[in-house]
């Protein structure tokens, strides 16, 4: 499988002050994103996911490292301009133009014209639920209506890659869910995607791979499954107190009593318990969320 | 190189700018003030009477009255258009460096060059448009008015006016690279064009360092600006080769601002 995107040591360190203060943005960051794949990228604020954004479509110079699209280096043609799609973060249009005006400005930009622009324009708007809307001013737009504009330019010359910056960020439950099987029908037709969120359960729904950007250091990447603790956790459910030792401490649930343990320790305290004749109610696997995952990133990160 | 879509989204962005929106009600105004409070009479090709407003001028202070007249409304028109134009440039790229739009448009088959070039030249059209329809407009209530006794000047003179402001444009489109204000770029503007442009204007015989070198730095704004209002009051049309030696200077400062864009990072 090809990779579409692939960045080998991208570091940026952005310079204020004249030069005298220095922020670290990224620091080498390798990474892969395959054909058709849904690739999340996760941080907190200023974890660098923008800037690893805008160094692949080259809207800021990388420090060091090299980005490439389509196998070929960015800063060295244009060509990949014709097959990327792009929502940046805080998207926002002239607010004087109508959504029609706005996605046949950029439509004419991606090279589209006469009846297939005019086409592509009324279909993408219909795509992302705008079709009633096409003649609106864009300063009479909510703040969903004014997202889902700018995920239609984005798709409006069908690109094979797109980078998308908070794509679901003020969107309803339902715009959201909108976004999510859009998102899902693009990577089955083979589009590659490359998301920003903060919305981890978002992520989670949608995501092939993700990778997880702490203070500009990739501090994990791969697919969901392969980031959550091998070691499954469980929950065990008794009627009474059992007052074992100190490893295992049961707390109070309603009536019953509760026990949280590693994996490899539920055999022994089902034994300890049947030692002490105390019925066990219920053994459940306590699932790991990719909120969890993220946060125990985050902190080893920290710690390190 | 230069990207028609560009244009015109710069000319939608342009008719929307304060400063020339302004700058158009002047010129209406003006061209209205010429229909309705100007009436002349001609009697052999002699201006023989003059009512301005419905008063008649003394026969005597005729010639001397309308000289004056045409050098100071020549003098007033062409100040405050260039200094609403040298307002509105100044916020083209300033804006167009924090528009939400930008790093769309440069993800589109379009080089940071072209958007650029396509932008200064959208501008320029504007203004182009702008200055030459208005002085078609005076011109031909002129000739109306006076039965054809007028010359073509004034419509010469709204091209050297047109290349006048193309030359203050690269030194503002420069400044704005640089320092990315908007404001500060307008005072600057205003600054080289009514104040630097005139005094290296008379700085022929002094030998100064500094002066010669703030006179191989700036293309000669001050002699054009000249130039412009004598191809109108005087009908003078000799020195037009000095737009010709000021291009140099408009090639080498879009072509330092293009650098320097290139290499920016964008927000």
């Amino acid at each position: 499988m090809s990779s579409i995107i692939e960045t080998h040591n991208l570091s940026k360190t952005y310079r204020t002050n004249f030069g005298k203060r220095r922020i670290l943005a990224l620091h080498e960051v390798s990474l892969k994103v395959q054909q058709g794949e849904i690739f999340a990228l996760l941080g907190l604020n200023g974890a660098g996911k923008s800037t690893l954004i805008k160094t692949l479509l080259d809207h800021v110079r990388p420090t060091s490292g090299q980005a490439f699209l389509f196998g070929e280096p960015i800063r060295s043609s244009n060509k990949w301009k014709h097959r990327v799609g792009y929502l940046p973060e805080l998207f926002s249009a002239p607010k004087l133009m109508n959504a029609n005006q706005v996605l046949r400005y950029l439509g004419e930009l991606s090279g589209l014209k006469g009846k297939n622009l005019a086409a592509r324009v009324d279909e993408t708007l219909q795509k992302v639920g705008l079709g009633d809307a096409s003649n609106q001013k864009v300063n009479t737009f909510s703040k969903g209506m004014v997202l889902r504009l700018g995920i239609a330019q984005a798709l409006l010359h069908q690109p094979e890659l797109l980078l998308l910056d908070e794509p679901t960020e003020g969107l309803d439950p339902l715009g959201r869910k909108m976004i999510r099987n859009l998102l899902t029908e693009l990577s089955c037709n083979g589009v590659t995607i490359l998301l920003n969120s903060h919305l981890l359960s978002e992520i989670e729904l949608v995501a092939h791979r993700i990778a997880i950007l702490h203070k500009g250091h990739l501090v994990a990447q791969g697919k969901l499954s392969d980031l959550l603790p091998q070691d499954q956790r469980f929950e065990v459910e008794v009627s009474l107190n059992p007052s074992l030792n100190d490893s295992w401490q049961f707390h109070p649930a309603g009536s019953n009593w509760l026990c949280e343990v590693q994996g490899y320790e539920l055999q022994h305290l089902v034994s300890a318990l049947e030692t002490k004749a105390i019925p066990v109610l219920a053994v459940r696997p306590i699932r790991t969320s990719l909120e969890d995952v993220f946060f125990s990133y985050i902190s080893q990160s920290s710690d390190d | 190189m230069i990207n028609a879509a560009v244009i015109r989204q710069t000319l939608r962005e342009a008719f929307v700018q304060p400063a020339l929106l302004f700058a158009i009600i002047v010129e209406v105004a003006f061209i209205g003030l010429l229909t309705f409070g100007i009436s002349l009479d001609f009697e052999n090709d002699i201006l023989v009477s003059m009512k301005l407003f419905g008063r008649e001028i003394d026969e005597t202070l005729l010639n001397t009255f309308v000289s004056n007249l045409i050098e100071n409304m020549v003098n007033l028109i062409s100040a405050l258009l260039m200094f609403l134009f040298i307002i509105g440039s100044s916020f083209l790229y300033p804006y167009m460096l924090r528009d939400p739009l930008l790093g769309i448009t440069l993800t589109k088959p379009i080089s940071r060059t072209s958007l650029f070039l396509s932008k200064y030249a959208g501008f320029i059209l504007f203004i182009a448009l702008s200055i030459i329809l208005f002085s078609i407009a005076v011109w031909f209530i002129l000739f109306s008015k006076s039965s054809g006794h007028v010359s073509d000047s004034v419509i010469v003179a709204s091209i050297s006016f047109c290349f006048e402001f193309i030359i203050v444009f690269s030194i503002c489109s420069l400044l704005a690279m640089i320092i990315e204000n908007a404001s500060g770029v307008a005072l600057l503007g205003i600054g080289i064009y009514y104040i630097l442009g005139p005094l290296m204007a008379n700085t022929d015989n002094v030998h100064n360092l500094v002066i010669t070198i703030i006179s191989l730095l700036l293309p000669p704004i001050g002699q054009l600006s000249i130039i412009t209002k004598d191809i109108v009051i005087l009908g003078v049309q000799s020195n037009l080769t000095l737009l010709v030696v000021s291009f140099p200077y408009v090639v080498v400062y879009l072509a330092i601002a293009i650098i320097i864009f290139n290499r920016k990072d964008l927000p």
